[in-house]
């Protein structure tokens, strides 16, 4: 396992910040580390070879703008927003003269759509959707999906290590086991029927292409 | 006190060539050391035995509610309580002792200790929308203690540190067993996270189980999107992305996995109104 955890330290070590990954797990770090651009270009090149995986990031990084520039999403809004005269400011007074004509359409087209699998598994979710993920956000400052910073210090690595044991919360939390009849009842008042569903196959995978994922061995 | 024992077996696991050498005289082997070693190893890879793992996973919750108290809410702790063991109740290790608490901090994580226990956050609480999400995260961690991944990992670790003699005292029988070592490099783990497999592992695991439950099993892949969605690098997210594998690249696989699996259930109930009505009260 430590092993495993130096060639994982190592080749995340070996990817410097800009520098283009030539396959699906350097897309990834370029992904993670905000670099969102450059995992874009990836990304695409993968997408374009007909990789599933990486189609689903893309159309998610396009749903939501990230690798996408200034002036692509302002093309994108004025496509969206119909004809270009609509989008054009209201011409100057009179006074200063001939008002130069609007500016020829944009020529970009918009990025491609996520396949139609992904858009069945995002339908999916989004049609569960009750939290932040769904329009009922229930707290104000949790709109468009941005979390608030509370400038409280949140649990950090650093907590978990150094923590000293409190038995007295432990033996609170103990308190409030639930038994198994109660916790039938309260599946029944939800209508929640148990199901017969078998575990599914997931590890250890074995990856279609070696070289897709080095983080994975 | 056999924590330091133990901690410097750890931090010698980089020198061990050298330093677990020094103990033979290779000019005249012990034959009778090298077979009392491989015995201990033999025994050493046994499994842990049941309350030992209960014990090692108490002690890692009594540390967890040392570092973030728990939240001051009956209600809202019984609740997660509920539909905590109406899911492990569907599972093959239905008869262990199940806790389940939710910790006051913003930060977004869940955490399974060995033997039972379960965790997670207000912070999580505020951005699920229903019982569906919850059961999801729920699952993923019950998961964690169905297959053992936190006691293996701890155990890969005291081995790798060749704290031989410890990990064999803590599957063997025999009347002495100090969990304290244990609960420290399991706290290590939280602190550094599992490998990439078990979480994948755990995800899957995460899904059959909230349709097991009955509900609508999208509700894991749905707080992960939401979770991709939230401003990267945001305090409350740098620990869950610390530990485990990019959001991202889960959902992908979860898409894979449950492809013509789990659309029969999708119309089961996400419970999102009582969801609502019982995490009302927290503060937002």
């Amino acid at each position: 396992m430590i092993q495993r955890l130096f060639r994982t330290a190592i080749f995340a070590a070996l990817i410097p910040a800009g520098v283009a990954a030539a396959d699906f797990g350097g897309a990834m770090i370029l992904y993670q580390q905000g670099q969102y651009a450059a995992a874009q270009q990836e990304f695409l090149a993968l997408a374009n070879e007909g990789d599933p995986d990486a189609q689903f990031i893309l159309g998610d990084m396009y749903a939501r703008g990230q690798g996408v520039t200034p002036d692509q999403i302002k093309q994108g809004e004025a496509l969206a927003a119909g004809p270009p005269a609509a989008a054009t400011p209201p011409p100057p007074p009179p006074a200063a003269g001939t008002p130069a004509p609007p500016p020829p359409p944009p020529s970009a087209a918009p990025p491609p759509p996520a396949p139609a699998a992904s858009d069945n598994f995002f339908a999916r979710l989004s049609r569960g959707a009750t939290g932040l993920l769904g329009s009922q956000a229930r707290a104000p400052e949790t709109n468009q999906g941005v979390t608030p910073s509370l400038g409280i210090r949140g649990l950090s690595a650093e907590d978990l290590r150094t923590a000293a044991p409190n038995p007295q919360a432990l033996q609170q939390m103990e308190g409030y086991q639930c038994n198994a009849v109660d916790a039938a009842d309260f599946a029944r008042t939800a209508q929640l029927t148990a199901q017969n569903v078998p575990y599914l196959q997931t590890a250890p995978q074995t990856p279609v292409n070696p070289q897709r994922n080095p983080l994975m061995h | 006190m056999r924590v330091p024992g133990l901690i410097i077996s750890v931090v010698a696991a980089g020198l061990a060539g050298s330093a677990f050498a020094a103990g033979f005289n290779f000019n005249n082997i012990d034959l009778g050391r090298v077979v009392d070693m491989g015995q201990k190893l033999a025994t050493a890879t046994a499994e842990v035995p049941e309350d030992r793992e209960i014990e090692i996973g108490r002690g890692m919750a009594a540390a967890l509610l040392g570092a973030t108290p728990l939240v001051r809410d009956d209600g809202v702790q019984r609740y997660v309580n509920r539909i905590g063991m109406w899911i492990a109740g569907r599972t093959e290790r239905a008869g262990l002792p199940w806790h389940f608490g939710v910790l006051d901090t913003e930060t977004v994580n869940a955490f399974a200790a060995p033997g039972g226990y379960v965790f997670v956050t207000r912070g999580l609480l505020r951005i699920a929308g229903s019982e569906s999400d919850l059961a999801g995260v729920l699952s993923h961690e019950i998961g964690h203690v169905l297959r053992r991944h936190h006691l293996e990992a701890i155990r890969k670790q005291a081995l790798q540190g060749l704290a031989i003699d410890l990990v064999g005292e803590a599957v063997s029988r025999s009347a002495h067993f100090d969990a304290t070592p244990f609960i420290q490099v399991g706290m290590q783990i939280y602190a550094r996270g599992l490998d990439r497999d078990d979480e994948f592992e755990a995800d899957g695991i995460g899904v059959v189980l909230a349709a097991r439950g009955g509900y609508e099993p999208y509700g894991l892949p749905r707080l992960l999107l939401t979770i991709n969605q939230l401003k990267p690098g945001a305090a409350d997210l740098v620990l869950l992305n610390a530990t485990h594998p990019p959001t991202m690249e889960r959902l992908a696989r979860l898409e894979k996995l449950m492809a013509g699996k789990f659309e029969i259930y999708e119309h089961n109930p996400t419970v999102a109104e009582r969801y609502l009505r019982a995490t009302r009260s927290l503060p937002p």
